[in-house]
């Protein structure tokens, strides 16, 4: 199923490149700061991308050099009208979590606030050596709430994380590496062709199969280990009613490439 | 005053309250892949509107309440994977339901059955008529519910009730479903599509937050360990003493007249 492509602001870019969906974050005079029209637009992106078949990985960036995002615009916070309608707000890191599919993000520059929480929904981060990561909402008197608390801890020890939440101070791409924050740092000439390397290499695996893989990961996170273990044994076991898991066995028998259809 | 498209599931709203109606009586309401599509329609707008305070939900006709999914047309859903992911295209009309963030009351009546059933339990509170029939019947053509019935039918009933219903696949009748706890009143026929409305409107007549926030209360306690749940309440509960609505219900009770809510 292929959808047609949603109207998007000028702050919001997509392109697709063979089965990569690039999704960027289009507001370099301001960061690449977040709007509440940027967070609803990044809604009808998610449901396209979710949906179109022909979409099998997503990169997420921001335009230039000075940031992949600082996050939330400040001065526009208002425009989420009460504290009761903030609370209920469609809000553009968590929306980013309902991507079914493989999200990678290409950090440069300032990765910070929401900025960072955009980041820690994607599943692989790759920078360059000058990116820098923060939770700085502290100092202006409140904690992240769309991840910021939730996945940090996940990436680097409770301690390290909350030396990052509770001073606001921000890290070097080479201490978020050291942590498991950052997956990979790239030198700046090098980070546009690693991604899109990584990001084709996935999208010639089995959709089926990489969707599911990334969907049992999640699962691990939130679930114990036992039910974690007999849910992946069943999705494995639906895997081999995939038409793909067919292909894949014969190409291997073959000894060939397999053309994985998604099917 | 009424609003959405007229059609087979319809949407009005009378004072604070959204009523959503299954509107294919012929068929006892049973789902269609329109129907569900503007069921999730609207879902946005019940969310998103803050003069909607709850919601109630049933189906017209004699028959009953819903027979679940069209199983003549489970194939517009598309291939096995696309059926799969139906949840991400707004297309599971009982996920429409759980999604609903503002308190929701079922009046159910005659068949309550598959993805009725599911919906049914994916609403708060369930009102039934005496002559209500409760099927998970499912497993009878070879699979079971993949919309909640065997997660929130197991919430609503126990282990041992639920599997009952699950593998058994038999009609399980109002009285039983009362003692069961899956229905909390049985009401007569005539009455009880008013019950559920006056439920509805009993709630819509609260403190809009603190009410949602009990009902996403109750669903963090069906899903969080015990002593983390504690903890939530807590500062929910503070939370809600933030608001002016909590101030209003102060001074009114101090000043012996009932509060003015605002939703704020």
């Amino acid at each position: 199923m292929n959808l047609p492509l949603p109207e998007l602001p000028e702050e919001l870019r997509f392109e697709v490149a063979g089965a990569v969906a690039t999704i960027t974050l289009n507001r370099p005079a301001k960061l690449n700061t977040m709007t509440p029209a940027m967070g609803k637009a990044l809604v009808e992106l998610v449901y396209y991308v979710n949906n179109t078949s022909d979409v099998r990985v997503v990169v997420l960036t921001g335009t230039g050099t000075k940031a992949f995002s600082a996050g939330s615009d400040i001065k526009v916070l208002d425009d989420y009208g009460s504290n009761w309608e903030l609370r209920n707000r469609v809000d553009y890191a968590r929306v980013l979590w309902q991507i079914r599919k493989p999200m990678i993000a290409k950090i440069r520059g300032y990765c910070i606030g929401g900025g960072l929480e955009m980041a820690l929904m994607c599943d692989i981060r790759y920078s360059t050596p000058d990116a820098r990561f923060g939770a700085g909402e502290i100092k202006l008197g409140w904690h992240g709430g769309a991840g910021n608390t939730q996945l940090l801890p996940r990436h680097m020890s409770t301690g390290k994380a909350l030396e990052m939440l509770l001073t606001g101070d921000m890290i070097s791409a080479t201490e978020a590496e050291k942590t498991g924050l950052v997956d990979r740092i790239c030198e700046e000439t090098e980070l546009d062709a690693k991604v899109a390397d990584l990001a084709h290499r996935i999208a010639s695996n089995a959709p089926i199969a990489s969707e599911l893989a990334k969907h049992l990961v999640r699962i691990s996170m939130s679930t114990s280990p036992d039910v974690g273990l007999m849910y992946e044994n069943d999705t494995f076991s639906y895997c081999f009613t995939t038409e793909d898991s067919k292909e894949g066995r014969a190409a291997f028998v073959e000894k060939r490439a397999p053309q994985f259809k998604g099917r | 005053m009424v609003v959405g498209n007229p059609g087979n599931v319809r949407f009005e709203r009378h004072g604070n309250t959204a009523h959503l109606i299954l509107d294919r009586p012929e068929k006892i309401n049973a789902m269609t892949v329109v129907m569900d599509k503007q069921m999730n329609s609207y879902i946005y707008e019940i969310n998103n509107n803050m003069d909607i305070r709850s919601v109630v939900l049933y189906g017209k006709g004699e028959k009953g309440f819903c027979a679940g999914s069209d199983l003549t047309e489970l194939d517009e859903y598309g291939n096995n994977w696309e059926y799969r992911n139906r949840f991400d295209r707004g297309l599971d009309y009982a996920r429409a339901i759980w999604l609903i963030k503002k308190p929701t009351v079922a009046s159910l009546h005659g068949w309550c059955i598959g993805g009725g059933l599911e919906m049914a339990c994916a609403s708060d509170i369930r009102v039934a008529s005496p002559d209500t029939k409760f099927q998970a019947g499912e497993i009878r053509w070879g699979w079971h519910g993949g919309s909640g019935q065997t997660q929130l039918l197991t919430h609503a009933v126990g282990p041992g009730n639920a599997s009952l219903f699950l593998l058994n696949g038999e009609v399980v009748e109002a009285d039983a479903a009362l003692r069961m706890g899956l229905v909390q009143e049985v009401v007569p026929r005539e009455q009880v599509l008013d019950r559920a409305i006056a439920i509805a409107e009993s709630i819509a007549a609260k403190a809009p937050i603190a009410a949602q926030m009990t009902k996403h209360m109750v669903r963090m306690a069906q899903s969080m360990p015990l002593e983390v749940a504690l903890l939530y309440e807590n500062d929910s509960f503070s939370y809600c003493m933030t608001t002016e609505d909590a101030a209003e219900g102060q001074k009114a009770f101090q000043e012996k007249r009932p509060p003015n809510f605002q939703g704020r």
